[in-house]
């Protein structure tokens, strides 16, 4: 039998799509989905039943595997399934991002998110009211379509257990007839707790004590997880947050509901039934490691990277009242020369007044065009400040990435102060071994993630680099952010670099040097007397870690005024 | 008779989720579904023996509440009228029985529960020797047996020595998953 048209296809899509917005009695202005092609299996989802990518809210149905399936007449239910991620579960990815936090903060170490089951649960039970023998279809061709090796977890078992009971189907019509003796054996009571969870999760108000009760009863049936990994048809149907989704639940979105959700549990005994623990960290960079952990590769780094930067963000901002990032861009006011105007460029840039003048009749055919530009200021006229901050990221402060780094955010404060003046930053992040360096920094963002490095040894001032930029430019202001260790580095015998002579070195061919330490006063003062001689020289203490990001502010607005 | 229950569970969902009945007015209301089916229904003191005078008290008032409620709202009253025509029942006997099986189950569960609404719709049309349409006597009470509050709970409770061995040692590991996490983040203040 030969393949059927694209356009057949396409009417026999777009026919059980209106079907499917009646199951949720909605009319969407999605566009109608598409058979699965070359670009699911670039992006991963190409053996998907369906899906619906929540960013661009496309549908996108694999025909194929629903007919491998001897599911063909179950698609309106598909596409109706796909269409509850949209209309309702989550219906925003910022709510998923919310569960996935609340799903760490109660399974720590859990390696696949249960929040695609959890979804379905919801999604399923309002079109199973109507079509739930198309799913139960689905179900058992998606058994059928699975591999010897491939073996359903006890989760699945469970989840389709509930489905049974809320269908109610003979036990056995969606679990596997020979996994119902095994499945209670291990796990006794099975039945009954499929029953009472169905009985009673679908009667749970509010989603987040929804969730928590969810939780607590199919956390039984995962055995270690580290481990855990599960096999469904619907199991990567949506649900990808981005870093904007989960900054606003580490921001507080939905913490309301949480809060409340947990106190429930507590009440109810929910948690302590599932041998769930709610051990909450308040520190928001806890919150974004346990998200980011279990993400893949380089880009789990790099959405960890965006959220911790975001969070430094928002502290530095708590320290530095100031208006937006940088000048407006000046209007363009100022008229250039006449040009030619040729076919393609904006008729907006055609001077009348200047093409009758030159061309005279001719003016209509052959007009001429003069763009305005803006007006910048002279650059004699502009002061930017440069900075160089020489960031100590030794053993003896946290990793920034997963605890707040008061050193670090003292640098990202003095970072945005001066960028935001109009300035450049260029750093050096050192603790014992190779230096991180970068070139001069125009760009905030670009400047935060660079400060947000790490190195964690012992401290070991790079006193040959200060020499070596202190050689190549003049008038930048530099910044040691350190501890006591600094004074160690400074009194250090060993050192053949004269670390005194090399901080007077570079006083003299700097606008300020100041070091910025978190150290006692009086052994700061005496073991940096012969440098504090110099007039562009500056010590400045803090007294407790905590002032660290206040004392900041306060040198940003010395140096680079308020 | 066949009750529609899908019917009426589609009324049910249409209508107010409180009854807006007081004791009385509940009573008055079954009372006439039992006159209007030909049956004569219980006295003043029947009613007492009823609800004020058992032991769960303020659960069958809350029930009785809930059962007017019900009547007036969806199509169950007609049903009922026509089921007790057809083969009548004896309210002395059967209405005790009727609050003694659903004893478990609230008010707020019967509104906000579709289960245990469910199960006190049919718990009502086992007592009028009913059945539901398109169901037969044995998957009819299948499904009440399936749904049965009392029974579950109680075989829930059977398995609960198991859950609470499993839920110490699943504690243990999830403890140990926050340690790990927390050791390798590191550097504590």
């Amino acid at each position: 039998m030969s393949a059927p048209s694209a356009a057949r296809v396409e009417t026999a899509l777009e026919k059980t799509w209106r079907e499917a917005q009646q199951v949720w009695d909605v009319s969407v202005t999605l566009s109608t989905p598409r058979p699965t092609d070359k670009t699911d299996r670039a992006k991963g989802q190409a053996d998907e039943l369906a899906y619906i990518d929540l960013e661009t809210r496309q549908v996108v149905v694999n025909l194929a595997l629903l007919e491998r399936m001897g599911a063909t007449s179950s698609l309106t239910a598909v596409l109706a399934h796909e269409l509850g991620h949209h209309v309702k579960y989550p219906h925003t990815l910022a709510l998923a991002a919310s569960l996935i936090v609340l799903e760490k903060r109660l399974i720590p170490g859990l390696q696949q998110s249960l929040t695609n089951l959890f979804f379905d649960l919801l999604v399923n039970e309002h079109v199973g009211r109507t079509r739930h023998r198309e799913l139960c279809a689905v179900y058992r061709g998606f058994q059928k379509q699975l591999k010897p090796k491939e073996k359903m977890s006890p989760v699945f078992l469970f989840y389709l257990a509930v489905y049974e009971e809320l269908w109610n189907l003979e036990p056995g019509a969606l679990v596997p007839q020979d996994q119902l003796g095994p499945t209670e054996k291990s796990y006794p009571g099975f039945r009954n707790d499929a029953r009472v969870f169905t009985q009673n999760f679908y009667a749970i108000a509010g989603i987040h004590k929804q969730f928590v009760y969810f939780c607590s009863r199919f956390i039984r049936y995962i055995e270690d997880p580290t481990q855990f990994v599960y096999l469904s048809p619907f199991g990567k149907d949506g649900l990808q947050p981005d870093s904007d989704d989960f900054d606003s639940v580490v921001r507080g979105l939905h913490s309301g509901d949480v809060d409340d959700a947990l106190r429930e549990a507590k009440q109810n005994g929910w948690l302590e039934e599932g041998g769930l623990k709610d051990e909450q960290d308040d520190d928001p960079l806890v919150t974004i490691d346990s998200i980011t952990e279990h993400l893949p590769g380089k880009g789990g780094g790099d959405f960890k990277l965006a959220l911790v930067s975001k969070h430094y963000k928002r502290l530095v901002d708590q320290h530095i009242i100031k208006p937006p990032p940088g000048s407006p861009t000046p209007e363009a006011t100022l008229p250039s020369v006449l040009e030619e105007w040729e076919w393609g460029d904006s008729p907006k840039t055609i001077d009348w007044t200047g093409s009758v003048l030159a061309r005279g009749p001719l003016a209509g055919v052959h007009p001429l065009r003069r763009d305005l530009l803006p007006d910048d200021p002279s650059p004699i006229e502009k002061d930017f400040p440069a900075v160089e901050i020489y960031l100590d990221t030794s053993g003896s402060m946290p990793n920034p990435q997963s605890q707040l780094n008061v050193m670090t955010l003292a640098a990202q404060i003095l970072c945005a102060s001066c960028l935001r003046k109009g300035g450049k930053v260029r750093g050096a992040i050192y603790s014992s071994g190779p230096v991180k360096t970068c070139d001069w920094i125009y760009d905030e963002e670009r400047a935060r993630r660079f400060f947000l490095h790490y190195v964690g040894g012992g401290t070991d001032y790079p006193f040959r680099l200060l020499r070596k930029w202190a050689e190549e430019t003049r008038d930048v202001i530099r910044v040691i952010i350190s501890d006591s260790d600094f004074l160690a580095n400074v009194l250090n015998p060993t050192s053949s670099l004269k670390p005194l002579d090399t901080l007077q070195f570079a006083a003299d061919r700097s606008r300020i040097v100041v070091a910025f330490l978190a150290a006692d006063a009086p052994q700061s003062r005496k073991t940096l007397e012969p440098a504090l001689r110099h007039a562009r020289f500056r010590l400045a203490i803090v007294k407790s870690l905590d002032g660290f990001a206040g004392a900041a502010a306060e040198l940003s607005d010395a140096l680079f005024g308020r | 008779m066949a009750f529609d229950l899908a019917r009426i569970k589609q009324q049910l969902e249409a209508a107010a989720i409180a009854s807006p009945y007081t004791l009385e007015l509940a009573a008055a209301i079954v009372s006439d579904t039992f006159r209007l089916g030909g049956v004569v229904p219980p006295q003043l003191s029947g009613w007492k023996a009823l609800t004020k005078k058992r032991k769960e008290r303020q659960l069958a008032e809350e029930q009785l509440g809930m059962l007017a409620h019900v009547l007036v709202a969806t199509a169950l009253r007609e049903q009922s009228i026509a089921a007790l025509l057809e083969k009548p029942v004896e309210p002395a006997a059967a209405l005790p029985a009727f609050f003694d099986a659903v004893v478990p189950l609230t008010a707020e569960m019967i509104r906000s529960n579709t289960f245990r609404q469910e199960e006190f719709l049919r718990r009502w049309i086992e007592m009028l020797g009913g059945s539901v349409a398109g169901e037969s006597a044995k998957q009819f009470a299948a499904r009440l047996q399936q749904l049965d509050y009392r029974r579950t709970l109680a075989e829930f409770d059977k398995a609960e020595g198991a859950r609470k061995q499993e839920a110490a040692r699943r504690a243990k590991l999830l403890q140990e998953a926050r340690d790990k996490e927390a050791a390798a983040r590191g550097w504590r203040e």
